[in-house]
């Protein structure tokens, strides 16, 4: 009895000492429960366990994609390849890369397939689970780890490419009706609000004698590039520019144009004041679609960045010494870097088509054949490239002290990136069924620290 | 659900502490002059060492009916598994993709017996998760500790049980939490008492729109403490 005496007595005591903190506390608490279990779209620990690994690039399923092209935004790395992933721009080779959570409002957003960044925001295109449905185009708040959806004006559209020109977010569609493909050319306003359509197709639509009537109504974007003064963009074998995204043409007039090649990228260097064209092998068709020849890889390079009326110049063929019965490259992407002898032209390569006169076909050859190294003059000219390791079977400059060499593989994108200070860039290559490869560059002494897998 | 709310939880909650400290310290001391004038040491007058004086003159039980325990921790904790009670399926450890934390807590108790004390608990306390992401969990809860040991060793067991406020990214979420606690103090000084403390925590996050999203969420965590004695 005295006991429990005490306990109600100590009940009191702590209901009359303590009820207004404990009321509020179970107020508060019901306040919350009331507002907070309502509109939950994902449970939290279930959304944890289906976080997958950290280091994504350890799993042989992601090795075996195709990475996209590498991009830095803020103090982070970022890149597209069905699902958006990102490292820290730290100096370690082989970062730890993390796979970013889809956009979760409801759109089944689940496989990325662009990004890139705009004035420092990560922008990315969503599909669904069926990867014919388009979820549409959001921005990344990386400090948050949220996103947004940009605009509804492209809603229904697939986007096969994003490209960041002249801190302008550049957008090209998809759409499928019947057997028929149609593409578009779009750009977002400085407010991020509205999508505008570009003049490109408009033009393409009323000049372009070179497609198939059969195949598609329009050819996509393959790249883009802004030199300071044009917006320039390859579609099928043909280069279009123009000072402003609503005044596009098609290039056709100015000496030493790439001509009848197929086009592969478009990248500017600022260092060889030049707009560099990687080209690779074709299977050209006539005006019936018939091919009738393929071509060899090739850079081009536009001298300066003239309005109108640059000159050209053409590389000397590049060649892989090993397998001269097959010196016809697909030239990928193109970066300089910098170098003991100068700035150095690399280009990527992958497979190669191969005519053979004898059988009237044409076979693939494989399976790559890495990057080359060259060096252009001191002018920038690529006019007459030195072929400074010869793409023989040492693919590396001597010059360097790369560890390694990426032989054998076939490098889709180059991109030499800022890293954790002033001191050290980053040069990664994305190839076709190993991952992501990384390696430094010492600014203050010249080195580079070797290819190492990410 | 906005992020903001959390911060919010946790300035209400230490204030309502602070508060509950400085509204014991005024209640308190009147009654507890009078306890000691009336129980053990009867010719002993407050002076400006109480309550201290008073505690050193305790015979038998040192933690007496109306003393209170402010109690804060520090250390880490760790996910043991995650239960999907849809299917039984059990993620353990490293498995439930929740790696260790740190957490903090802060209590009040008042004993009611001098073995049995209530009290309430802020305590919360964050892990990463292997994609990176934070996962802030902040467990409000009613306490009740039943004091072993003898001076000047403790065993403090007991049990919380309240909710559990849970937030990642855009998602929050309040569950139900029943937390198991135990310790070991050493009283170093007559109002001071270090030790480490265990809590088991239990936290069942029940989704009512979507049961596919259930799952139990069970933690440890591992504190140094320090309990100030009043």
């Amino acid at each position: 009895v005295r006991k429990t005496h005490s306990l109600l007595g100590a009940l009191g005591l702590l209901l009359g000492a303590h009820g207004l903190l404990l009321g509020a506390l179970g107020l508060l608490t019901i306040v919350i429960s009331l507002t907070a279990t309502c509109s939950q779209t994902n449970g939290i620990y279930a959304d944890i366990e289906s976080e997958t690994a950290t280091n994504v690039f350890t799993t042989t399923a992601i090795q075996k994609s195709s990475p996209g092209k590498v991009f830095r935004a803020g103090d982070k790395f970022y890149m597209a390849a069905l699902s958006l992933y990102t490292r820290d721009k730290a100096l370690t080779e082989g970062g730890s890369w993390t796979k970013i959570t889809p956009p979760s409002d409801g759109s089944g957003a689940t496989y990325c397939t662009e990004a890139t960044a705009v004035n420092g925001v990560v922008y990315a295109a969503w599909l669904g689970e069926d990867a014919s449905d388009a979820v549409g185009l959001y921005s990344y708040d990386a400090a948050n780890q949220t996103w947004t959806k940009v605009s509804t004006d492209l809603d229904g559209l697939q986007i096969s490419g994003l490209f960041s020109l002249n801190n302008t977010l550049v957008i090209s569609t998809r759409e499928t009706s019947g057997a028929t493909t149609y593409y578009n050319v779009y750009y977002l306003a400085a407010d991020g609000s509205t999508v505008t359509q570009t003049n490109l197709y408009k033009v393409i639509a009323a000049t372009d004698t070179e497609l198939k009537a059969d195949a598609c109504s329009k050819k996509p974007i393959v790249s883009a590039a802004y030199d300071g003064v044009n917006y320039w963009f390859i579609c099928g074998v043909s280069l279009y520019c123009g000072t402003s995204l609503n005044s596009l043409a098609k290039l056709s007039d100015e000496s030493g144009m790439p001509s009848g090649y197929g086009l592969k990228s478009l990248n500017w260097s600022s260092d060889l004041g030049r707009l560099l064209v990687a080209t690779g092998s074709a299977m050209l068709p006539d005006s019936s679609g018939t091919a009738i020849g393929t071509t060899p890889g090739y850079v081009y390079a536009r001298i300066g960045n003239a309005a109108s009326g640059a000159t050209w110049e053409k590389s000397p063929q590049i060649t892989f010494a090993t397998d001269d019965s097959a010196p016809y490259s697909n030239m990928t992407d193109t970066v300089v870097v910098p170098s003991a002898s100068g700035l150095t032209l690399l280009v990527g390569a992958e497979n190669s088509i191969q005519y053979n006169s004898g059988s009237n076909q044409y076979n693939t050859k494989g399976p790559a054949y890495g990057y080359g190294t060259f060096l252009p003059a001191a002018d920038g000219s690529i006019a007459a490239l030195s072929d400074y390791n010869a793409i023989t079977s040492q693919l590396v400059c001597t010059y360097t002290n790369y560890e390694t060499t990426l032989y054998d593989e076939a490098v889709t994108h180059l991109a030499y990136l800022p890293g954790a200070d002033d001191t050290h860039m980053i040069l990664f290559a994305s190839t076709i069924q190993d991952g992501l490869w990384s390696t430094t560059y010492n600014i203050s002494n010249g080195t580079w620290g070797g290819w190492t897998e990410e | 659900m906005k992020r903001t709310k959390l911060p919010v939880v946790l300035l209400l909650s230490f204030g309502l502490c602070a508060w509950s400290l400085s509204a014991q310290d005024a209640q308190t001391a009147p009654s507890e002059a009078q306890n000691g004038a009336d129980a053990d040491n009867p010719s002993q007058a407050p002076d400006d060492d109480f309550p201290f004086v008073e505690m050193e003159a305790r015979t038998g039980d040192y933690f007496q009916k109306g003393d209170g325990l402010f109690n804060l921790r520090l250390g880490g904790n760790g996910a043991i598994a995650t239960i999907n009670p849809n299917d039984g399926t059990v993620n353990y450890f490293s498995d439930t993709n929740i790696k260790y934390g740190l957490g903090l807590t802060v209590s009040y108790l008042t004993f009611v017996t001098n073995k049995l004390a209530l009290g309430g608990e802020v305590s919360p306390f964050f892990n990463s998760t292997l994609t990176g992401r934070m996962l802030y969990t902040v467990p409000l809860t009613f306490e009740c500790v039943y004091m072993l040991g003898k001076a000047p060793y403790y065993f403090p067991v007991g049990i919380g049980a309240g909710v559990a406020l849970s937030d990642i990214n855009e998602y929050f979420h309040v569950d139900p939490i029943i937390k198991p606690r135990v310790g070991f103090y050493y009283q170093f000084t007559t109002a001071l008492l270090l030790g480490i403390e265990a809590q088991y925590q239990f936290i069942p996050q029940i989704y009512y729109e979507n049961s596919d999203y259930n799952r139990i969420g069970n933690f440890l965590t591992i504190q140094i403490s320090a309990v100030y004695h009043m």
